[in-house]
């Protein structure tokens, strides 16, 4: 009798744990389920504030005709952005914020979002951080939003991959310049690499055999093995390791030199 | 006369057979309407005002609400479950909040291997035509997380539109 109820409570679970099955069956929602680069920054603040002016800078927004270069782009603009909110760099959040418009305007996703790039403007001329936290996710959800409406569903997940890699690429320096195990925990994100990965390899054939979206998928899984395999405890090598990863691909998608056009 | 009370049984099974499945067209889409309403984009505009609501105070008070919206539809005792990432350091509030005939919510946050984790739970059934739960914690452990949000308790066994929507600091 008691191997029964031992053998059922393995099957459904504790009391108040979840089966396996309802695990399974939980939502995953591009929009809340990918976490805000400012929440990682916020956790990062807490233990010790690195100097985020050093880590600032805009990027390059690459000039092509690739759509999935554009949409990876636009993904790193966003965390670029938040970066820059943590440096307090007005100058740097206005330069950003232009150009997210013209890779919204080259995506053909930009007549929704003048507006957002106004108010990105203007908190910056006001010094307003916490509202040019909010108008930055906003924008990112807008972009996102308007991808969707236009059918190109496609790109929202190379959007929040470009923005995933950026936050990783930023949290894994910040962590190499003042190790500590504590901080090493914040890149404990094996399944969201995953999941991002898994979403490129639901893309339309011509994206999803793009060399650029075939490289950053392959980092992400890569990423995702490295962190599997450290049971939740990170060295600064596999600090280092994932940076190295991330940091190449980020350069891909600002500098590659692929002029293909995907329709 | 042998004929005759044959035709008038053959008349009868017909409209006896033409009464079973209009009843049975009847039943089935009366039972649709009544246990599965679909629940409209308009539907969740009250759900989600009150969830802001409930975060509204915590704004004043340094938190950051994300801006996508949960967006659920609450079916009677059947748990709905959000995948996150939370990070260790950081303080969460969840609000959900449910339109009427919702009557009492329950909210509960679940590791990455499915075990509960301990809410501060607010209640505030009775201010609003509807339902409102709010649970906050901070997060010792960073990774992936489930959210789950479930109704108990409605006035006629109809699925309910409800939001979720969470604050970090």
């Amino acid at each position: 009798m008691l191997v029964l109820v031992l053998g059922v409570s393995c099957l459904y679970g504790r009391g108040g744990d979840l089966t396996s099955q309802q695990i399974k069956e939980a939502v995953y929602l591009d929009g809340i389920s990918v976490p805000s680069p400012g929440e990682i920054f916020a956790a990062i603040n807490k233990r010790s504030p690195p100097n985020w002016a050093m880590l600032s800078h805009g990027g390059v927004a690459p000039i092509t005709t690739n759509r999935a270069q554009l949409a990876l782009a636009v993904g790193l603009l966003v965390t670029n952005g938040f970066v820059s909110v943590e440096a307090q760099d007005g100058q740097q959040v206005k330069n950003i914020g232009r150009d997210m418009m013209t890779l919204s305007k080259a995506l053909g996703v930009s007549q929704n979002i003048l507006s957002r790039g106004n108010n990105l403007i203007e908190f910056a001329d006001h010094s307003e951080w916490d509202s040019l936290r909010q108008e930055l996710e906003a924008t990112e959800n807008e972009v996102k939003t308007t991808m969707i409406e236009q059918q190109d569903r496609n790109l929202v997940n190379l959007t929040s991959a470009g923005a995933w890699l950026r936050g990783i690429d930023v949290v894994a320096k910040i962590v190499m310049n003042n190790y500590s195990s504590e901080g090493a925990a914040l890149l404990d994100e094996p399944f969201l690499a995953r999941h991002l990965a898994a979403d490129l390899e639901e893309l339309s054939p011509k994206l999803k055999n793009d060399s650029l979206v075939i490289q950053v998928r392959e980092t992400l899984i890569e990423i995702a093995t490295i962190l599997e395999k450290q049971n939740h405890r990170f060295s600064e090598e596999v600090i280092a390791e994932i940076q190295i990863k991330a940091s190449k691909v980020i350069k891909a998608i600002e500098t590659s030199s692929s002029t293909k056009s995907i329709p | 006369m042998k004929k005759k009370q044959t035709n008038i049984i053959f008349v009868a099974l017909i409209l006896t057979f033409i009464a079973i499945a209009v009843l049975f067209f009847l039943r089935k889409n009366f039972v649709s309407e009544n246990r599965e309403p679909s629940v409209s984009p308009a539907d969740f505009v009250d759900s989600k005002r009150h969830a802001l609501d409930l975060l509204g105070a915590l704004v004043n008070r340094g938190f950051r609400v994300r801006d996508e919206v949960w967006e659920i539809s609450l079916r009677p005792r059947k748990m709905e479950l959000l995948q996150l990432t939370l990070f260790a350091g950081n303080q969460y509030w969840f609000a959900v909040a449910a339109s009427a005939p919702a009557q009492r919510l329950k909210l509960a946050l679940y590791d990455d291997e499915g075990r509960p984790v301990a809410l501060d739970l607010w209640k505030d059934d009775h201010a609003i035509s509807g339902a409102r739960i709010a649970g906050g914690l901070v997060i010792t452990c960073s990774g992936n997380y489930y959210v789950g949000v479930e109704l108990l308790e409605e006035a006629d066994g109809k699925t309910v539109p409800a939001s979720l929507v969470y604050a970090y600091q």
